[in-house]
């Protein structure tokens, strides 16, 4: 059997409906006969009448508040980037940054002029091979003059062909 | 306002704009309602909102999809004017005791109370009044459940606390704003024959 003093620690969450059906039950059957607790739920449901009577004005947002948000936020975002900005042009950051590419860009040119041989003449490499045949200790210059000059007389013959 | 950390936590992105115009579009009304409700006035409101906002827009990671977007929003503005009370008063405000009652200030002490001078130009005199006597986190519990008829458990989960917490808040919050506000409709209605 539910007490007057249990009934008033519940009347909120019975008004809310946030008892169990149990306690619910047991409250709507005390409430039916005690006229003092019955009051008391009235002037709660009054009470929740009265604040939702007083705030029962809807206001749309002002466009101004969208407009300040938009404003701090961009600034934000410059801000933000400014500092990250600032960030690595510390010379904490950019030292070690400038002496790291220093450091790829000479090793890349040692690498590229280690591989790469120089460049030369078509017309040098054939006067030095001319050159080399003819002084060669080992055969015979007549020879060597015949061998260097015969495609171009074979070339010559084959065209009179 | 509340000072600003001087940068965001991380760095901005399109998604993060994207975010804060959708939370700003479908859910401004209802984040500028609960914020004029709780301060009072339209000024603070104002500003309550636009931070509010500022706040998701810097948080935006920390919200977890499939939880209640009105419940964290809710939830900053009513921490921000929780802050914002206890800067002006420059004091902390504590939970008031089992035993308190709901005491009547002369009008003299009410005049030097710019929260009950807020209230009383905005809102209906009587509950103003009896609202601005309350914690900031009794008026927060009492609108969440009368006005915005949330549950006990979405607004544990607004105010952080527990369930029997707020269970407490409000009972205590009613008790007293049913004493005030009829005190406070008679003053103004002897006033009104006076006058």
């Amino acid at each position: 059997m539910m007490t007057c003093h249990d009934c008033q620690e519940l009347l909120t969450d019975y008004q809310r409906g946030e008892l169990t059906a149990d306690n619910d039950a047991a409250l709507f059957e005390h409430i039916s006969t005690c006229p003092q607790c019955r009051a008391e739920l009235d002037g709660q449901t009054e009470l929740t009448a009265t604040l939702r009577a007083a705030f029962s004005q809807e206001l749309d947002m002002p466009a101004s508040v969208m407009a300040s948000v938009r404003q701090s936020v961009h600034s934000e975002r410059r801000a933000a980037f400014g500092n990250a900005l600032r960030s690595w042009l510390r010379p904490v950051v950019l030292a070690p940054a400038a002496a790291g590419i220093v450091l790829v860009a000479g090793v890349a040119t040692y690498v590229h002029n280690g591989s790469t041989p120089p460049r030369v003449s078509a017309e040098y490499l054939v006067r030095q091979h001319v050159v080399h045949t003819l002084n060669s200790q080992s055969s015979d210059r007549a020879w060597n003059a015949y061998l260097l000059t015969s495609s171009t007389s074979d070339d010559a013959n084959a065209k009179t062909k | 306002m509340t000072a600003r950390p001087s940068r965001p936590a991380e760095p901005p992105s399109d998604d993060q704009n994207a975010f804060l115009e959708h939370a700003m579009a479908t859910y401004g009304r209802q984040t500028y309602n609960y914020a004029y409700r709780l301060a009072g006035n339209e000024a603070d409101a104002r500003d309550l909102t636009q931070e509010a906002f500022i706040r998701v827009y810097r948080a935006w990671r920390s919200f977890q999809p499939g939880t209640s977007f009105l419940s964290w929003i809710y939830r900053i503005v009513t921490n921000l004017h929780r802050d914002e009370l206890r800067k002006r008063k420059g004091v902390i405000l504590q939970e008031l005791p089992d035993d308190n009652v709901a005491r009547e200030l002369p009008r003299e002490a009410r005049q030097h109370d710019p929260i009950a001078q807020i209230h009383e130009r905005q809102l209906s005199e009587s509950v103003a009044s009896a609202l601005a006597r309350l914690t900031p986190d009794q008026r927060a519990v009492v609108l969440l459940a009368d006005v915005e008829e949330r549950s006990y458990q979405e607004i544990a989960d607004i105010m952080a606390c527990s369930i029997g917490t707020v269970r407490s808040r409000l009972h205590r919050a009613r008790l007293q704003l049913r004493k005030m506000i009829p005190r406070a409709r008679a003053a103004e209605q002897q006033q009104g024959s006076t006058a």
